[in-house]
């Protein structure tokens, strides 16, 4: 049987290299950076981290109805599809400049879109 | 807790609320403390059961007493005192021993049982026998009033600390530095200067020091033969009102700073002053390439000062 994704993309150490250069992108995305404003950055670095981990298929917390409520405020102040795929598409940059293949991207990315009813609370 | 015991009237000190200052200690009589409240605390104060108030979230009944003075404060002599400015006051205090700081952390000084405030140490710790403080004047400043007037020379002030997580690492000398203070945030910063030249630093150093007006460049002169003595040290004067003389920057600091270094990909960048100032930066630095790791805080959380001189004013009137 395979490793869990988790294992074969780098565990803590990749989720480390990402969450930097991934909250810089989402930070410097002017359509969606004001989702993200009003946070201390530490905190809030905290939370890309955690987000990371569960797309990267690591040991997380995140349970459905955790997302729709962490998300609710946002989509009532306009969160919606088109940002949910800026956030996407800056993940899928991130790995591709560390190097990670394609298989593995498509992974993840597999799970970051399975999350796209719950953190826009359809 | 903090506010739980504030809404009680308890005396009880604080500044921050956050964390940060650690005037809020209290001890706890349980074996047991909530995770997160002994954060940041000095080991020999976390093996006494010490305690953060303000970072405390009760999770189950707690037996709790006052901080033990003797366990906290320490005593120190006052030196001299010499005003580098109209509004800034140079503080010498020789501590009772060694103070093992890092360049950038800072005490609490005690004038009573009520009026504890932080201030960064400007001194270079390699040089441990006296520690410099720069105090602002604040108009409504019980604590800062009472250091310019009342304070003499020879008496005796106790202090708290060291304290406090941005400061220099001297394990990466070639890093390049930015530091960027507002008023007496540059303290903090020129022992940072001081330590990273003592230990031979061989990557850039870069300061720059805002004020509004020129009389708040208070070590222009001293910092101007610095940078010109040491090769990798450069400093910038930034003036956001009007400038007076030749020599220093139009704007704030940084704004001018941010402009000159876009890509901070790599450096190691500190900020005093004040809070959103520090917040502002953090982001911009951070986007502009540091690790967010490298860019420490130095946040001046001034403890009501503001709302009682508003109100002082509308008084006035």
């Amino acid at each position: 049987m395979p490793a869990i994704l988790y294992e074969r993309i780098g565990g803590e150490v990749a989720v480390n290299s990402a969450v930097d250069i991934f909250y810089r992108k989402v930070l410097s995305d002017d359509s969606i950076s004001h989702f993200f404003d009003s946070t201390d950055m530490g905190e809030q670095r905290a939370k890309q981290k955690s987000f990371l981990t569960m797309a990267f298929g690591g040991p997380n917390n995140y349970t459905g109805s955790d997302l729709r409520s962490a998300h609710k405020a946002l989509v009532e102040n306009g969160l919606g599809e088109a940002h949910f795929n800026s956030v996407a598409k800056h993940l899928q940059d991130t790995l591709s400049e560390l190097k990670v293949t394609d298989d593995l991207i498509t992974e993840v990315m597999a799970i970051a879109a399975s999350t796209h009813d719950d953190v826009l609370n359809l | 807790m903090l506010e739980c015991l504030l809404r009680h009237n308890e005396k009880i000190n604080y500044s921050c609320k956050i964390g940060t200052c650690q005037t809020c200690l209290l001890k706890s009589e349980n074996s047991e403390i909530p995770p997160g409240a002994q954060t940041g605390l000095p080991k020999n104060l976390v093996k006494q059961k010490y305690f953060l108030s303000c970072l405390l979230y009760p999770e189950f009944d707690l037996t709790i007493s006052n901080a033990n003075e003797k366990d906290l404060f320490r005593k120190a002599k006052t030196i001299s005192k010499q005003n580098l400015s109209d509004s800034v006051l140079q503080l010498i205090l020789e501590p009772d021993g060694f103070v093992d700081f890092f360049a950038g952390q800072f005490i609490n000084l005690k004038a009573d049982e009520q009026m504890i405030r932080s201030y960064s140490m400007a001194s270079n710790p390699a040089k441990y026998e006296l520690i410099e403080l720069h105090i602002k004047r604040m108009p409504n400043g019980k604590m800062s009033n009472w250091l310019f007037d009342e304070l003499q020379v020879g008496d005796e002030i106790e202090f708290q600390g060291p304290n406090g997580n941005s400061f220099y690492n001297k394990d990466n000398l070639v890093q390049p530095m930015l530091l960027i203070g507002t008023g007496t945030g540059l303290a903090p910063l020129l022992s940072i200067t001081r330590s990273a030249i003592g230990h031979g630093h061989r990557g850039e150093i870069v300061l720059y020091h805002g004020t509004r007006h020129s009389s708040g460049l208070y070590l222009n002169n001293e910092l101007l033969e610095l940078s010109s003595k040491v090769n990798n040290f450069s400093y910038n004067a930034c003036l956001s009102g009007d400038i007076e003389f030749n020599g220093p920057l139009n704007g704030r600091a940084n704004e001018l700073a941010l402009q000159k270094h876009k890509d901070l990909t790599g450096w190691q960048v500190f900020l005093c002053g004040e809070p959103q100032m520090v917040k502002e930066t953090q982001k911009r630095a951070y986007l502009a390439g540091a690790n967010l790791d490298e860019i420490h805080l130095d946040p001046f959380n001034l403890r009501d000062l503001r709302k009682r001189s508003r109100k002082k004013k509308l008084n006035d009137r």
